[in-house]
């Protein structure tokens, strides 16, 4: 298989060089950015868009086996791509689903059984939930937030006057005012991020997306996850640490694993109490990862000075939750993830690992790769 | 010898503070110690026999210079020293010393953040969730729960779907456009071009190699305003700056684009900002400066759900004070042994002296 991938990269690259004709029969399904539309014809041949892609609809089994006639490549996104579709496609060599999770969409057996290799575009939200993270613990510990708010819809930061006002403090000068009453004394303050230590929990997709912002912010980085070795983030001047000395040093914590076995009532309360009372943790993964009750406590009691929170237990929340009456901590209904964006993110991520198959390599994405090992 | 009198009402924090001490002989009131501004009477007191005077938002009038004249250097902790008068120093012969970049990474960091709290909707949502929208019925033991790997705010909620509704996009691959490239957009660069944004900048003061050296491409005003996605305040005050910002320039922005504010309102026209947002010209903005603070509470931008608004503390963190310390011992060190100050804000004064 790997040999058969390899002799079509390599006609490709010929093709490209002579500008010749290209090589792969397509489908597309997916939803595709068109920006990326010369790329995909350095690989694809008699390109056909179908489907979900163009109709906002999934094409029915049917259909899609009539479409799937001599296609060898096929890009697809939301499409079921059972094992009855799968028995008929004998021209095609390989599956690209441009989802997060493959197998919620492709029967990833039977195209294994087919030695098909299936691509996924895993981290196509990464960027879109790096930026949410890093931002929700700018609002938290700058009062972001809390201030537009108190702003908006009430009027203790407007309908005021303050002791130092008077006279001609306008224009150029313009504080808002340096009374102890006043926003600057009461939410200023804050820290900065800039020289601070960022602990980051978990390596994957999404936190390499978040260290690399928080590293560009000038922190220093201590990373657990059991999965990455130090090499991995030495171009972050990072350390791997365990979990307890992340916790226990950090002044800005992101949480960004899976949920497993393994992480499940991970941030228990145990490494919950080893926090700085100046620390701050965003948590835009999942809410079993953490003890939400303990965390609870923490932020009540201010053993710890704030929370940025995307994700819970019980969503939506139930009406009359005790974390709604939180003043240090930042909730947002679970929208880490809803970026416009994320059709350009798939679209690069997997034209860049089908590259890599098809230049005989292991792409990292590939859900099955038993299927390249021979 | 005898070490010069010097009176601190800044806050100055340690070890900066210390290593003053030992240069100096000093008194620390005013601000630094009561956070109360210090009135002109008390100040002139406090300023008889001191030679050196650190200061942070007292007002250092003429008169106040007029009346202690063994005064020989002032030093405002501050980006601009606008409470001080400087026509009065450089009269008197005082070089006046100011603290530029203060708080540039406050600064920089609070723009990360509410650029993309605004376009994200955190703050919105974070209000919505507070005034009780998108909740569920109340439940008797939030922790009472079958945890399911996978947990999703709205499917099952008819009308009440954030995750459409309030889905925004990313800073990546966008483009920021600076008006002015100081201290704050030296900052702000890396931080944003590590988030894949490109950047444009207009600064008739700096030298084109340098901004290419820096990543960023050298603009017109013109081209800034027509051409990003994000257009960002980051001048000071001038007579060149105030008014700089007007109905043809919001006229030329994009209507997704956004509009940054965390320099100061003067430099803007409050009439052709407010309409811009009102016609929906401009998709939105972030504001934390105004013409008047406080902002009068029935002026309509709070009202706007396509603006971010809060009130002057882009560049109120904790570790500012930290950084103008660190340049004050420095320039106190400068003064103590004769050698001329950095960062000096009367240039005029030494051509005299």
């Amino acid at each position: 298989m790997a040999e058969r991938l390899r002799m079509a990269a390599g006609r490709t690259m010929e093709h490209e060089e002579t500008g010749g004709e290209k090589d792969m029969k397509t489908l597309v399904t997916a939803r595709f950015d068109k920006r990326y539309l010369d790329e995909l014809k350095t690989i694809a041949t008699d390109l056909r868009f179908d489907g979900y892609g163009v109709h906002g609809v999934k094409m029915e089994t049917g259909a899609l086996i009539r479409a799937l006639e001599g296609v060898e490549l096929l890009i697809t996104e939301f499409e079921d791509i059972t094992r009855e579709v799968l028995d008929q496609a004998d021209s095609l060599k390989i599956i690209v689903c441009c989802r997060n999770e493959a197998f919620a969409s492709v029967d990833i057996d039977a195209a294994t059984q087919k030695g098909i290799p299936v691509i996924c575009a895993g981290g196509r939200n990464a960027v879109a939930v790096a930026e949410h993270a890093i931002a929700l613990l700018m609002c938290v510990s700058k009062n972001i937030a809390l201030t537009d708010h108190l702003l908006k819809y009430t009027d203790e930061l407007t309908n005021c006057t303050y002791s130092d006002k008077q006279g001609e403090r306008r224009n150029i000068i313009s504080e808002w005012s340096l009374d102890p009453r006043a926003p600057f004394a009461l939410y200023g303050g804050g820290p900065e991020m800039y020289g601070k230590i960022f602990g980051q929990i978990g390596f994957g997709s999404i936190g390499r997306e978040v260290a690399k912002r928080a590293y560009a912010l000038g922190m220093k980085l201590l990373i657990y996850d059991p999965y990455v070795k130090q090499e991995e983030v030495e171009h972050l001047e990072a350390k791997m640490v365990d979990l307890e000395t992340l916790m226990r040093e950090s002044d800005f914590i992101s949480v960004n694993c899976n949920v497993t076995p393994e992480t499940r009532g991970m941030i228990s309360r145990e490494m919950i109490n080893l926090m700085k009372p100046t620390a701050y943790l965003v948590n835009t993964a999942r809410a079993p990862i953490m003890d939400y009750d303990a965390l609870y406590d923490a932020l009540k009691e201010k053993r710890i000075a704030g929370a940025g929170l995307d994700v819970f237990p019980v969503e939506p929340i139930p009406a009359g939750d005790k974390l709604l009456g939180l003043k240090n901590t930042v909730l947002t209904p679970h929208l880490a993830g809803s970026s416009r964006d994320i059709i350009g993110h798939q679209t690069e991520i997997i034209l860049g690992q089908l590259k890599i198959l098809l230049s005989g390599g292991k792409p990292r994405l590939i859900c099955n790769p038993q299927v390249i090992k021979a | 010898m005898t070490k010069p009198r010097c009176v601190i009402t800044a806050e100055v924090a340690e070890p900066y503070l210390s290593r003053i001490k030992e240069m100096c002989d000093v008194t620390v009131c005013g601000w630094a110690t009561d956070k109360r501004l210090m009135p002109e009477e008390e100040l002139i007191e406090k300023l008889q026999g001191a030679e050196i005077f650190i200061v942070e938002f007292e007002q250092v009038t003429e008169r106040v210079i007029g009346s202690c004249p063994d005064l020989r250097l002032i030093m405002c902790v501050r980006g601009n020293p606008v409470n001080v008068d400087a026509a009065a120093c450089t009269a008197r012969g005082i070089p006046l010393l100011y603290a530029p970049g203060r708080n540039a990474n406050s600064v920089a960091e609070y723009i990360v953040g509410a650029m993309v709290s605004l376009i994200r909707s955190i703050a919105r949502s974070y209000h919505e969730i507070k005034s009780g929208r998108f909740l569920g019925s109340p439940k008797e033991d939030i922790y009472d729960v079958d945890y399911r790997d996978d947990t999703v705010w709205s499917m099952n909620t008819p009308g009440a779907n954030p995750y459409l509704e309030l889905k925004g996009f990313e800073v990546f691959g966008k483009t920021f456009g600076m008006v002015g490239y100081g201290a704050v957009g030296r900052k702000l660069a890396g931080i944003l071009l590590a988030m894949g944004m490109k950047i444009l900048a207009f600064d008739p003061y700096v030298r084109p190699e340098e901004l290419l050296a820096g990543g960023i491409e050298p603009a017109s005003l013109d081209d800034v305003f027509s051409r990003s996605d994000f257009v960002s305040i980051q001048c000071k005050v001038t007579d060149e700056t105030k008014g700089m910002i007007g109905e043809r320039e919001f006229s030329l922005m994009k209507p997704t684009a956004i509009f940054i504010n965390t320099a100061r309102g003067i430099i803007v026209d409050q009439k052709a900002l407010v309409e811009a947002l009102t016609e929906k010209r401009i998709a939105g903005a972030v504001l934390d400066v105004f013409w008047e603070e406080p902002l009068p509470s029935n002026h309509p931008l709070l009202g706007m759900d396509n603006v971010l608004i809060t009130p002057h503390i882009a560049g109120a963190s904790r570790d500012v004070p930290v950084q103008h310390s660190l340049m004050v011992a420095d320039e106190i060190s400068r003064y103590v042994n004769g050698e001329r100050p950095k960062r000096l804000f009367n240039r005029e004064v030494m051509k005299n002296g």
